[in-house]
């Protein structure tokens, strides 16, 4: 037998995403992969808790973080980490401003999405005062810090939840805003996808 | 509008040392940073760790010690969303610690903190998670007893029942941890990266605070801490960045050191 002639057992090379429908955390995950072109194997369904393996080896029960991402042998899940992982994996380049105000504002509105408007619609309030930052910075830019930037991931997962469960009037009222969401849905190829699979 | 970074600099004896760089007798050539917030807010001892790891001097003005009378108005000029902590360099503003970190961390002289890796990056960022998620929650229950409400009224006494509940809640996220560092040096691998530096900033609130049991009776979890207390800054300066954090009584007080580095 040559050197080179003994095959491998055939795995699927293909990182697996799990995700839950109508979690924004899951289509951050998913817009990511497909903005970036890193194929991915979506598969939807309500996550248990044990597919976070790794909390549950380290004995925290019922943490329920989803997304989850399972690449061979390795799995992670929550969307910090699988973000994360989504943006260093394959060839495309990262999403990282190189500038370090840019970078800093970046992670301001993602900040602010979290604490100052997903929080806050959950508790009833419409985060107006967010939304009505938000419109304003992008009176005269095309993208939320300037260039795309992983903010913009962010929000338009937000939004799109928001829009499928019947909410878009939450801002709708925003010009800037909902102009600024039309343009990403042309430039995330995926953005309304419920398919088995993406960015191949 | 009056800049509150002149106002609290000026409160806190620092004026001439905001001012730095301004004749030209710089010593490096970044500007120093200044940083506005609380020694028991945990998002602002992320920031001072950020800056002495990366060898950014930073002047830390403390929204207690330092306040001036109309500092909520002052904020919400300069954080309109009223996200704490603020910095400022030069003409840049920023505010929360998330966007503080990063900029200071791609400004500073050191590598950045992040691994190149992606399992690697994202264990780390999943250690972040647990930190900022299920770990804050329960230590700001412990600081707000302990030291916040006691700013605004010294004669308070902290409801221990409060504390020791939220003691009680963070043993299993600390018994993780323990369990994860068996056989690391740091968290994810034996490189110092962010999950280190978010832990060990809730770490040091609850020894300040008086639960510092969490950490001493896990063996892991204490030679892991006094690893970090001793380890020189990333930047590779000789200052170790854990040094800049305030002491239990700095806390109670509510000071803040500033990131002095001396070596350059």
């Amino acid at each position: 037998m040559g050197l080179f002639s003994k095959s491998k057992p055939k795995v699927s090379d293909t990182p697996k995403l799990k995700c839950m429908p109508g979690d924004v955390a899951s289509y951050k995950c998913l817009f990511l992969a497909s903005y970036r072109k890193i194929p991915v194997e979506i598969e939807w369904g309500e996550t248990s808790i044990l597919d976070d393996k790794m909390s549950e080896s380290l004995n925290m029960s019922n943490l329920n973080r989803y997304p989850c991402i399972e690449d061979g042998d390795f799995t992670v899940c929550g969307e910090h980490a699988v973000m994360t992982y989504l943006n260093i994996k394959g060839r495309t380049p990262t999403i990282h401003p190189r500038k370090a105000r840019v970078l800093a504002m970046q992670q301001y509105w993602i900040q602010v999405l979290k604490t100052k408007f997903t929080s806050q619609v959950n508790e009833g309030d419409q985060g107006a005062a967010a939304l009505d930052a938000l419109d304003k910075v992008l009176t005269n830019q095309k993208y939320i810090v300037g260039e795309f930037s992983l903010a913009d991931i962010h929000w338009a997962a937000e939004f799109k939840v928001l829009e499928d469960s019947g909410k878009a009037s939450v801002f709708s009222n925003y010009k800037n805003v909902t102009d600024w969401l039309t343009r990403i849905k042309t430039e995330i190829p995926d953005f309304d996808v419920k398919s088995e699979k993406v960015a191949a | 509008m009056t800049d509150l970074f002149d106002l609290m600099a000026e409160k806190s004896g620092l004026k001439e040392d905001a001012k730095y760089g301004a004749s030209g007798d710089m010593k490096k050539t970044q500007y120093v940073l200044e940083l506005i917030g609380s020694p028991a807010d945990p998002d602002t001892l992320k920031c001072i760790i950020t800056s002495a790891e990366q060898g950014m001097e930073m002047n830390c003005y403390s929204t207690v010690t330092d306040a001036v009378s109309n500092l909520d108005e002052c904020i919400s000029e300069l954080s309109p969303l009223s996200i704490t902590p603020c910095l400022k360099e030069a003409d840049f503003y920023t505010c929360g610690a998330d966007a503080i970190t990063a900029f200071t961390d791609a400004r500073g002289l050191g590598y950045a903190l992040t691994p190149r890796n992606a399992a690697l990056a994202a264990m780390q960022n999943y250690w972040v998670d647990i930190a900022v998620t299920n770990v804050a929650p329960h230590v700001k229950l412990i600081t707000d007893e302990v030291f916040v409400k006691r700013y605004s009224d010294s004669s308070y006494t902290a409801d221990m029942q409060v504390v020791n509940a939220a003691d009680e809640d963070l043993k299993i996220f600390f018994d993780a941890l323990d369990q994860q560092l068996e056989g690391n040096k740091y968290i994810v691998c034996d490189k110092y990266t962010w999950a280190d530096l978010h832990w060990s900033a809730y770490a040091h609130l609850c020894e300040v605070a008086g639960c510092n049991s969490l950490i001493d009776e896990r063996k892991n979890v204490k030679d892991w801490l006094n690893r970090i207390k001793t380890r020189k800054a990333q930047c590779g300066q000789d200052e170790v960045a854990f040094d800049m954090m305030p002491s239990a009584e700095e806390t109670k007080q509510g000071k803040l050191r500033s990131v002095v580095i001396n070596n350059y």
